[in-house]
C-alpha cells in the first residue's frame, strides 16, 4: 500500500508519476503535491507522451544478448537494493525495466529468444537458496557467451557474479 | 659468587629449553593446497560457480586451475578475496569436449595460521551443462595432507 509519510514538498518520482498517470493508489500527499507543482505536472505530461509513443510501437527488435545483459543488470541492481535495505523503489524500477522489456518482446511477437537465452537466477535457485533472490551468476555470463555477446560484456557479468560484495 | 653463577647458568638453560616453545605461537603458519572437485554425474560440466570459505585464521592466497580441460585455467574470482577466508569461483566453457563425473576444477592455496587445520566449506551456487541449463552437481574439497 502507498506510504503517506513522504515529504509533501518532494517531487514525485518516476513510479509515483506513473501511478498517477495510470490512476493507481498513491499517497494523498503525493497527489496534493502533483496538483500544484508545475515541474511534476510537466513530468507527468512527458510520461503521458511516452506512454502514447510506446503504445504506437508495433515492433521493437532487442538483440537476445542485449536483452540478457539488461535483465542481468536489473537483477543485480534489485539484489543490491534488497541487501542494502534502501527500500522498494529502486527494486521496483528494476522490475519495471524488466516488465517493459517483456512487453516489448511480446509486441515483437517473439517468444524464441528467451528459450535460447536461459537466464540464470530462477534456475540457479533450484541448486542453491541464495541464488533465489535473483543475483547474477555464472549462468548469466554463460548465457551471454552462448549468444555471442560482446566478450567485454560477458567478462563484466562474470566479474559481477564473483564479486564478494554481492555475496555478503 | 657461586650462587650468582649458578643462577646465570640456570637462566641460560631455561632460555635454551623454552625458546622453541615460545617461538611456536609466533609462527607465520603453513601453506596448504585445497583441491576443489566437482561431480556433475553423467552430464558434461560447462559452467560452475562455487562459494568456498575457510574457518579460523586461514587466508586464501592463491587460485590455481583444474586438472582437466577446459578448466585448467584458474576460474574467475574477486581479487579482494585473496588475503581473506572466503571466495567465489566461477567459470564456464563453450568447448565441445566437456568433462563428466568427478573433476578437479581448481585448487586453492591457503595459509593456515593455527596448529589445528581449519574447517573448509564449499557450496555449489550454480552449475550448468553445455546447453546452459542448470544441472545438479556436488562439490568436495580435499585439503592436501588430510588422511583421506
Amino acid at each position: 500500500m502507498a506510504d503517506d509519510r513522504r515529504d509533501p514538498q518532494a517531487h514525485l518520482d518516476l513510479l509515483e508519476l506513473d501511478a498517477l498517470r495510470a490512476g493507481e493508489p498513491l499517497p494523498a500527499s503525493a497527489r496534493a503535491h502533483a496538483a500544484w507543482c508545475a515541474e511534476c505536472t510537466a513530468a507527468l505530461a512527458e510520461l503521458d507522451e511516452l506512454g502514447l509513443a510506446l503504445r504506437a510501437v508495433r515492433s521493437i527488435d532487442i538483440p537476445a544478448a542485449r536483452d540478457a545483459v539488461i535483465l542481468a543488470d536489473a537483477r543485480w541492481h534489485a539484489a543490491r537494493v534488497r541487501r542494502t535495505g534502501r527500500g522498494w523503489m529502486p527494486a521496483a524500477l528494476a522490475a519495471a525495466a524488466v516488465a517493459v522489456l517483456a512487453i516489448a518482446a511480446l509486441l515483437n511477437g517473439r517468444a524464441a529468444p528467451h528459450t535460447d537465452i536461459e537466464l540464470a537466477s530462477a534456475p540457479a535457485a533450484r541448486l542453491h537458496d541464495r541464488a533465489a533472490d535473483g543475483r547474477v551468476t555464472v549462468l548469466d555470463a554463460f548465457a551471454l557467451a552462448r549468444a555471442n555477446a560482446d566478450p567485454a560484456e560477458v567478462d563484466a557479468v562474470l566479474d559481477r557474479a564473483v564479486a564478494l560484495e554481492n555475496w555478503q | 659468587m657461586t650462587h650468582r653463577l649458578a643462577t646465570r647458568l640456570l637462566g641460560a638453560l631455561l632460555l635454551v629449553v623454552l625458546s622453541p616453545l615460545a617461538g611456536r605461537g609466533a609462527t607465520p603458519g603453513h601453506f596448504r593446497p585445497v583441491e576443489i572437485w566437482l561431480d556433475s554425474g553423467d552430464v558434461p560440466l560447462a559452467a560452475y560457480q562455487l562459494e568456498i570459505s575457510a574457518g579460523g585464521d586461514a587466508v586464501i592466497v592463491g587460485v590455481e586451475g583444474g586438472a582437466t580441460p577446459p578448466f585448467t585455467d584458474p576460474p574467475r574470482y574477486d581479487p579482494a578475496a585473496l588475503q581473506g577466508g572466503r571466495i567465489i569461483l566461477a567459470t564456464f566453457s563453450t568447448a565441445a569436449d566437456l568433462p563428466r563425473g568427478r573433476t578437479r576444477v581448481a585448487t586453492l592455496h591457503v595459509r593456515e595460521a593455527g596448529d589445528r587445520a581449519p574447517q573448509y566449506h564449499a557450496t555449489v551456487v550454480a552449475a550448468a551443462g553445455a546447453d546452459g541449463r542448470p544441472i545438479p552437481a556436488t562439490v568436495n574439497l580435499v585439503a592436501q595432507g588430510d588422511p583421506s
